[in-house]
C-alpha cells in the first residue's frame, strides 16, 4: 500500500478540526453556566473520546500482534499507543485549563482524573519498556502483553463517573447537550478520529521503513558479521 | 438556576484560547515529529 | 537468548495472547462486578446523609462532603472572605462554612465538594471549595439582556490570587 494515502484522512481532518473549532469558538452559542469557558468541551470531549478509542485500537493490534507474529501488528501497536498516550495526556492538561475556572482547581485526585492519569503512565510505561528491548521478537511479545494490560484501565476510566462519586461531571451524550452545540462536538469527534487514523498510518510506515533498514543491517546476520569482523581483524 | 455572586467579571477566555492553542500546538507538533522521522523512502 | 535469530519467540506469541487476555479478563471483571460494592467503600465524596449517619465519628477527622448548594442559603462576605451555605442531598443537609474566596462557579443550586471537618456545633468547617459542574450542556437563552450574559461569567474578587 502506498504510504501516502494515509495523508488523505490526516488532511481531511486537519481541515474538518478547523471547521469544528471554529463552530465551536465563534458560532456556538455561549453555554448558560459557564459563559465561555463552556467552549473547550468542543476540544476536550473529542479529544476523550479519540483518546480512549485509540487505546481501543492499540488493544486490537496487540492482540493481532501476539495472535499473528507478524511485524505489521507489532508496529501498529507501537504506533496506535503512541498515539493514545499523546492524546490522553493533552487530555489531562485541557482538562486542568478547565476545571480551574470552573471548580477552582486545576487537579484533584476524583476517580476519572486518577484513572485517565494511570492510563497516561500505563501507556508511556509500554512505549518505555519497548524502547529498552532490542530483538524484535521479544519486543513484539513485551509490547503486546503490556498493551492489552494496559488496556483494562480503558472502559475503567470510561465507567469511573457512573460508578463512584467523582467531582468530574457524568459521560456527555447526545440527550445531555443542547441541540445548537452538537454539530461542532459531532464534527471535532470525526475530524480528530481522521486525523488520529492518519498519523498512526503515517508513523507505522515510518516505524516499519525504520525495522526494515534495522532488519537489513543486523538479520543478515552472522555471515555479514563475520565477514566485517575478519574484515577488520585483516586490517589491523 | 441562581446567577453567580456578586463582584468582579474575570476573563476566563484566556482559558478557553489555552485550551485550543494546546489542542493545535499538540496535532502540528506530533505530525510534524513524525513526518520527519520518517526517514529515506 | 539475544543471539537467537529476532523471531525466536513467534510461537510463543498466542500462549502469551491468552494468558494476558486472561489476566485483563479477570482484572476487569473483577472490577466491573466488584465496582457497586466499592462505590461505598472507595468514595471520592460523603453526601450529608451519610454524614449525619456517621454521628460524632464524622468529628474530627479530614472529609469530603458533595452535594448542591441550597437554594437561598449562599452567603458571602466579602471584607471576611467567609462563604456559608447550605449543602444538601434532598434528605439532610449541613450548613457549610469555608474562608477564602470562591470560585466563580459557586452559585446556589450547583453541586459542590467541600473538604473539612465536621466541628462539635454539627457545623462543617471548610478549607477547600470545588465545584461539581453537571454534564448538561445549555445555550444562554435569547431573551437574557447583555448584563445577565456577563453575570454568567461573574466571580469575586481575590479569586485571581488563590
Amino acid at each position: 500500500m502506498n504510504d501516502k494515502l494515509w495523508f488523505v484522512p490526516l488532511v481531511l481532518g486537519l481541515v474538518a478540526l478547523a471547521v469544528a473549532h471554529y463552530g465551536g469558538l465563534v458560532m456556538a452559542p455561549t453555554e448558560a453556566m459557564m459563559g465561555e469557558v463552556g467552549r473547550i468541551m468542543y476540544a476536550h470531549v473529542p479529544t476523550a473520546w479519540t483518546g480512549m478509542l485509540m487505546g481501543l485500537v492499540a488493544f486490537v493490534f496487540a492482540c493481532g500482534s501476539l495472535a499473528t507474529s507478524k511485524d505489521g501488528w507489532d508496529i501498529g501497536t507501537h504506533a496506535s499507543v503512541e498515539v493514545a498516550t499523546l492524546l490522553c495526556t493533552l487530555l489531562c492538561i485541557q482538562g486542568a485549563l478547565w476545571a480551574k475556572p470552573t471548580w477552582g482547581v486545576y487537579w484533584d485526585w476524583d476517580p476519572r482524573l486518577t484513572s485517565t492519569a494511570i492510563l497516561v503512565l500505563s501507556f508511556a510505561g509500554v512505549l518505555i519498556l519497548r524502547a529498552l528491548v532490542h530483538d524484535q521478537g521479544k519486543r513484539r511479545i513485551v509490547t503486546g502483553v503490556t498493551t492489552i494490560l494496559a488496556f483494562v484501565n480503558v472502559p475503567i476510566t470510561y465507567y469511573s463517573v457512573k460508578w463512584w462519586n467523582t467531582l468530574h461531571q457524568d459521560m456527555s451524550s447526545g440527550s445531555s447537550i443542547a441541540d445548537e452545540f452538537k454539530w461542532s462536538l459531532y464534527l471535532g469527534w470525526l475530524a480528530m478520529m481522521l486525523i488520529a487514523v492518519g498519523l498512526v498510518g503515517l508513523r507505522s510506515a515510518g516505524l516499519m521503513a525504520r525495522l526494515r533498514r534495522e532488519h537489513g543491517e543486523t538479520a543478515l546476520p552472522k555471515a555479514k558479521q563475520k565477514i566485517e569482523l575478519l574484515a577488520e581483524k585483516g586490517g589491523a | 438556576m441562581q446567577p453567580a455572586l456578586d463582584g468582579v467579571v474575570q476573563g476566563g477566555e484566556g482559558f478557553v484560547y489555552a485550551v485550543y492553542a494546546l489542542t493545535w500546538l499538540t496535532i502540528l507538533g506530533y505530525t510534524a515529529f513524525v513526518l520527519l522521522t520518517r526517514g529515506p523512502r | 537468548m539475544s543471539d537467537k535469530p529476532s523471531d525466536s519467540s513467534s510461537n510463543a506469541g498466542p500462549i502469551f495472547l491468552v494468558g494476558a487476555l486472561a489476566v485483563a479478563g479477570t482484572a476487569l471483571g473483577v472490577v466491573f462486578f466488584a465496582a457497586d460494592e466499592m462505590g461505598e467503600s472507595i468514595t471520592y465524596f460523603w453526601d450529608p446523609t451519610q454524614v449525619v449517619e456517621a454521628g460524632s465519628a464524622a468529628i474530627g477527622p479530614d472529609i469530603r462532603l458533595g452535594g448542591m448548594v441550597q437554594a437561598g442559603s449562599l452567603t458571602w462576605n466579602e471584607s471576611d472572605q467567609v462563604v456559608t451555605m447550605t449543602v444538601t442531598d434532598n434528605e439532610n443537609s449541613l450548613s457549610v462554612r469555608c474562608e477564602g474566596a470562591p470560585p466563580q462557579m459557586l452559585r446556589e443550586g450547583i453541586g459542590v465538594v467541600v473538604e473539612g471537618t465536621m466541628t462539635e456545633a454539627g457545623t462543617f468547617d471548610c478549607d477547600r471549595l470545588l465545584v461539581k459542574h453537571s454534564n448538561e450542556y445549555k445555550a444562554a437563552t435569547e431573551d437574557m439582556t447583555a448584563e445577565e450574559r456577563k453575570a454568567l461569567y461573574k466571580t469575586v474578587e481575590g479569586y485571581e490570587g488563590l
